[in-house]
């Protein structure tokens, strides 16, 4: 779109006499911020790692849609017989004598918002499958990099820290919601990379402001037995739990 | 110098077991009611009362939590108090559904799961149509859905109010077409025709009371607000069973929450606030303890049953 | 009028007015600091309301998101990096300002935009809703369950037709999302579905463990995944007032954005990406300097900014008028309204006038304290800026665990956030949109209670679509889905590149 920017001269850019011409909807002299690019946000490419997760998603909504006959109450489905010419009376085409069962039964029927969901998501979870292929296999012929190990390697430092959350949830219980979290507040940084002194008093007093806004002043929900705290004498103990 | 550090702990530990109830009496922790049902109608206003008595009566914060269950009813909300702690923390505010049907249903509720602290409230529930439908009593609707598709709306299908509406269309020979359970009841249901015939408390069809025919109401006496209206009983030929809605705590208690619960809510079912809703809307207010309730569950189980019976004839 | 009285007194509550103080700083702040928005904040504070007098949290919530767009137009200006996402087009305008040694014409200009696209839309909505609210009431007969079900339908049609490029993507995650929403066991009403006997999904679930998992921890993940940014310093000098002057010269462009915003805000699915961009558009199709645009136009960030504060309050109309929100961030509000006992509906205006004013008065006393104190305090809410990237993650992570446990006292439900925050991250990093998974779980479950709610009075399938207003709205749906077909066929026609 436009000519690329030297990062170190950009006082060039302080010109009137610009790369910017009319006929682009949406430009602007200041160089592309790294966040969100704009024009980005109409337009789509698919990414490394795209085509794995694709497959995935798809696997997983087939997996949905195999389940759809046992887990949806599928076998236990009352429909009229002669289906057919239920549809066909229901749509108003043929007439039929007799009781007719009423549609309203059939919609309530516990498999029929699953069919519906399923009718969107299983074709979509194919087509988004075969356009990811199809854009996968074009960067291939076209020589482009497709390798995904950077994405796999964010998605493996980033498990590492659902990894510590999940730790988290499981030392509250143990050590009570300001201990546990204060632990949180100043580990979490200093894994991070920020050391020093300073660091650490800004993960303590951050955690500390959160448990106080939040547990001692607006008394949110944590667990009631808490190992920790169990083990105080009986009046600081009401009072931990009440307030911490 | 140990003198000083003696004097200095006992005093510390009578400041601070002067600053703070003692361990053992009830209530220590905040203490939440769980209702579950949306907000606004009876059983969450007296909730509401009881909640607010027990924070004046004792300083602990109490406070009511609406768990719908959305077309399962009450049945989720008391799940969740089931499941937690049996120290007077979580108080149930259950219809009579959740002790009586709960255990025929597998969810995980059985006969003794809770233990009733006492029951304060019995719905104002009626069979409500809209004004301009062709009939006006039980005896005018059984007429008419002989030849005309009649669909009625309920909380659940296997709560007691919607078991004795489809018992008494058995016992006067008609069926409804189709019915459908909905979260919410009310006027707007009735005039934008989700629903030919509802079973519904009367504070949620109050704005338009006076432009809907009220067929019949559920319950051991006609309410005195609605003139001509026959209780479902008479018309019918079913029992009276009534819906109640009631205090309950998870069973294995201590006696003393027990106690603590009957001492707040009775001193709230007897105040003017709580006698001025009876008055107003036709809700019936009162505070039955714990052993009159239990008898009046039992009861109730037998009147549940006779009505089971009818509809699997 | 009476409503008029009702709501200014339970307005004017120490609570309610502390909530509208916390919102308007905390919003600003949070939408000047680029790691969070008001979608994070939202999901995080969700489940804290339930400890807050009902038009407290609702106060709270809608003062984050009014002036989180304030708050992100100041690194936009400064730094050329918008705070929220939808403050992306005033980097252009706004950057090359001060790059022109202008920042604060352009922060004062901002600021000024963002109040009057912010009060238009409130008195629009105002002005909508007490002239038509009546007539509203009445016709509530006419919105019954398959209506409601109808507009639920159209909602999720109009989402998916708004993500252009992606919308085969956005139908999938609105998919799975529906999916989730559909997890569950009612004994009493025989439903069980997917439920694998497993006795954690027989009350399926959370909508709010799912929505801080797929906000929150995600982009808590991102953050710290990712690289700390090395923002530049900027100086902000002179004074904050000669923004005003810029908006009353381009009055026809003010004017013209926020009714674009107020437009957008109102349809559901489309939101403040394409009314910004719109209106923007049309802004310079009608200025005099077209070939400023770009390069320090006064006129487009006048655009940009008015556009996008114009669509909170409009957003809430269709969540108050119909129960069907429009968006990620109304959705979350709804279940606010449900704690509150407040039903949205058409029956809004006859059980609770009194709090639609309260809420829009509140609404509009947010954008006032926003406005008065962003003209003091600018320099110091600027220093949020550089609160680094991996830092602010850590401090994410902190705050979901809070809302998460406190739903339901359930372990489980805090592995399932974060089961959900990974995947949301996996979305972040390809680009794929993050708003369908939520709205197919709170749109899905809409559909579901009215399909069951209102399969009593269907006898044949056309029962669905007879009334007036669901026929009409069926219609519509027919309509759109026709456009996004001819648009994907369109498309296949020009190859990628």
């Amino acid at each position: 779109m436009r000519a690329p920017v030297d990062k170190n001269n950009d006082l060039l850019l302080f010109t009137e006499g610009l790369p910017c011409t009319q006929a682009e909807q949406f430009c602007s002299e200041c160089p592309p911020d790294k966040k969100t690019k704009v024009e980005d946000l109409f337009q789509f490419s698919r990414g490394r790692g795209d085509v794995h997760i694709s497959i995935i998603a798809a696997c997983l909504a087939l997996f949905f849609f195999a389940m759809f006959f046992t887990q949806t109450g599928w076998d236990n489905r009352k429909l009229p017989d002669g289906f057919a010419s239920y549809l066909a009376h229901q749509f108003g085409l043929i007439d039929l004598d007799g009781k007719v069962t009423r549609f309203g039964r059939i919609l309530k029927q516990s498999w029929v918002a699953p069919m519906f969901c399923l009718t969107v998501l299983v074709p979509t979870a194919l087509w988004n499958l075969r356009a990811s292929l199809k854009e996968h296999l074009w960067r291939k012929r076209f020589l482009l990099p497709t390798k995904a190990s950077f994405e796999v390697v964010k998605y493996i430092e980033a498990f590492e820290f659902v990894i510590y959350f999940i730790a988290y949830t499981m030392l509250v219980p143990i050590f009570g919601y300001l201990l546990a979290t204060v632990f949180l507040g100043v580990f979490l940084p200093w894994r991070l990379g920020y050391r020093g002194r300073l660091w650490l008093l800004r993960g303590f007093s951050c955690s500390v402001a959160v448990v106080i806004v939040f547990r001692t002043l607006l008394q949110i929900k944590t667990p009631v037995s808490i190992w920790l705290y169990d083990l105080m004498p009986a009046p600081l103990r009401g009072f931990l739990l009440t307030y911490f | 110098m140990k003198k000083l550090a003696a004097i200095a702990a006992l005093s510390a530990s009578t400041v601070l077991s002067g600053a703070l109830p003692a361990q053992a009496e009830y209530p220590t922790t905040p203490v939440q009611f769980v209702v579950p049902w949306p907000p606004g109608d009876f059983e969450d206003i007296l909730t509401r009362m009881i909640a607010a008595k027990m924070e004046e009566m004792t300083g602990v914060s109490a406070s009511v939590v609406n768990k719908p269950g959305g077309g399962d009813g009450p049945f989720p909300g008391a799940l969740e108090v089931l499941n937690g702690p049996a120290d007077g923390s979580m108080v149930g505010s259950f219809v009579i559904g959740v002790p009586i049907v709960g255990p025929m249903i597998d969810i995980g509720i059985e006969e003794d799961s809770f233990t009733p602290v006492g029951i304060f409230l019995t719905y104002p529930f009626v069979l409500a149509a809209s004004g301009d439908a062709p009939y006006a009593n039980m005896a005018e609707l059984a007429a008419h859905a002989q030849n005309n598709d009649v669909v009625l709306g309920h909380f659940g299908a296997g709560l007691t109010p919607t078991k004795a509406s489809f018992a008494a269309a058995k016992k006067m020979g008609f069926e409804f077409a189709d019915d459908s359970a909905f979260d919410m009841l009310d006027c707007n249901t009735l005039s934008s025709g989700d629903a030919d015939v509802v079973n519904t408390t009367l504070a949620l069809i109050e704005p338009c009371l006076d432009e809907i025919n009220i067929l019949a109401n559920i319950g051991s006496e006609p309410i005195a607000k609605l003139s001509g209206v026959k209780t479902l009983a008479a018309q019918s030929g079913i029992n009276d069973l009534e819906l109640w809605n009631g205090l309950f705590v998870k069973k294995g208690t201590p006696q003393e929450v027990i106690d603590k619960l009957d001492e707040v809510a009775a001193a709230t079912m007897a105040s003017a606030e709580a006698q001025a809703l009876m008055a107003e809307t036709g809700a019936r207010v009162y505070w039955q303890d714990m052993a009159a309730s239990q008898e009046r569950i039992e009861a109730d189980r037998a009147k549940n049953a006779e009505l089971g019976a009818i509809l699997n004839d | 009028m009476d409503a008029f009285l009702l709501g200014l007194e339970s307005l004017l509550q120490p609570a309610v007015l502390l909530a509208i103080v916390i919102g308007s700083v905390g919003g600003v702040v949070i939408g000047a600091v680029p790691g969070i928005g008001p979608a994070i904040a939202i999901a995080i504070l969700l489940p804290a309301t339930v400890f807050l007098d009902d038009l407290v949290s609702l106060v709270l919530l809608l003062g984050i998101y009014g002036s989180s767009m304030y708050g992100g137009a100041i690194p936009a200006i400064l730094i050329n990096t918008p705070g929220t996402p939808v403050n992306a087009l005033t980097t252009y305008d706004g950057y090359a300002m001060t790059r022109r040694g202008a920042p604060s014409r352009a922060l004062s200009l901002a600021y000024s935009a963002s109040f009057f696209g912010g009060c238009f839309s409130i008195a629009a909505a105002l002005i909508a809703l007490f002239a038509f609210g009546p007539y509203l009431r009445d016709l509530g007969a006419l919105f019954g369950q398959r209506d409601i079900l109808m507009a639920a339908i159209l909602g999720a049609v109009l989402l998916i037709a708004a993500h252009r490029k992606t919308m085969v993507i956005a139908a999938m995650l609105f998919g799975f999302g529906f999916l989730i929403a559909m997890i569950g066991r009612q004994t009493t009403r025989k439903i069980d579905r997917f439920t694998f006997d497993i006795e954690y999904l027989y009350s399926g679930f959370n909508l709010i463990v799912v929505i801080v998992g797929i906000f929150a921890l995600s982009q808590a993940l991102n953050l710290m995944v990712g690289k700390d940014d090395d923002p530049p310093e900027a100086r902000i000098s002179g004074g904050l007032f000669t923004g005003f002057r810029d908006l009353i010269s381009n009055k026809l462009i003010a004017v013209i954005s926020a009714c674009y915003g107020t437009v957008m805000g109102i349809i559901p699915g489309v939101g403040e990406f394409v009314a910004q961009f719109f209106s923007y558009s049309t802004a310079r199709a009608i200025s005099k300097d077209p070939a400023r645009f770009g390069h320090g136009s006064p006129e487009g960030l006048l655009a940009s900014e008015t556009s996008n504060n114009a669509v909170p309050a409009a957003a809430m109309i269709p969540l108050l008028a119909l129960g069907v929100p429009g968006e990620a961030l109304t959705a979350m509000m709804m279940v606010v309204f449900f704690d509150a006992g407040i039903k949205p509906g058409p029956d809004i205006f006859d059980t609770n006038p009194d709090f639609l004013f309260s809420l829009f008065s509140a609404l509009f006393l947010v954008n006032v304290f926003v406005l008065i104190t962003l003209l003091f305090s600018t320099k110091f809410i600027a220093k949020m800026i550089y609160i680094p990237n991996r830092f602010l993650g850590a401090m994410i992570m902190i705050l979901s665990f809070v809302g998460v446990y406190s739903i339901r006292n359930s372990f489980v439900d805090c592995i399932f956030a974060v089961i959900f925050g990974y995947i949301g991250f996996i979305l972040r990093r390809l680009n794929w949109p993050l708003v369908p998974i939520v709205l197919g779980l709170v749109l899905g479950s809409i559909i579901l209670e009215r399909l069951t709610a209102g399969a009593g009075q269907i006898k044949t399938a056309l029962d669905l679509i007879n009334r007036p207003v669901s026929g009409t709205l069926f219609v519509v749906i027919l309509m759109v889905m026709g456009f996004i077909i001819w648009t994907s066929i369109r498309n296949r026609r020009k190859h990628f590149q």
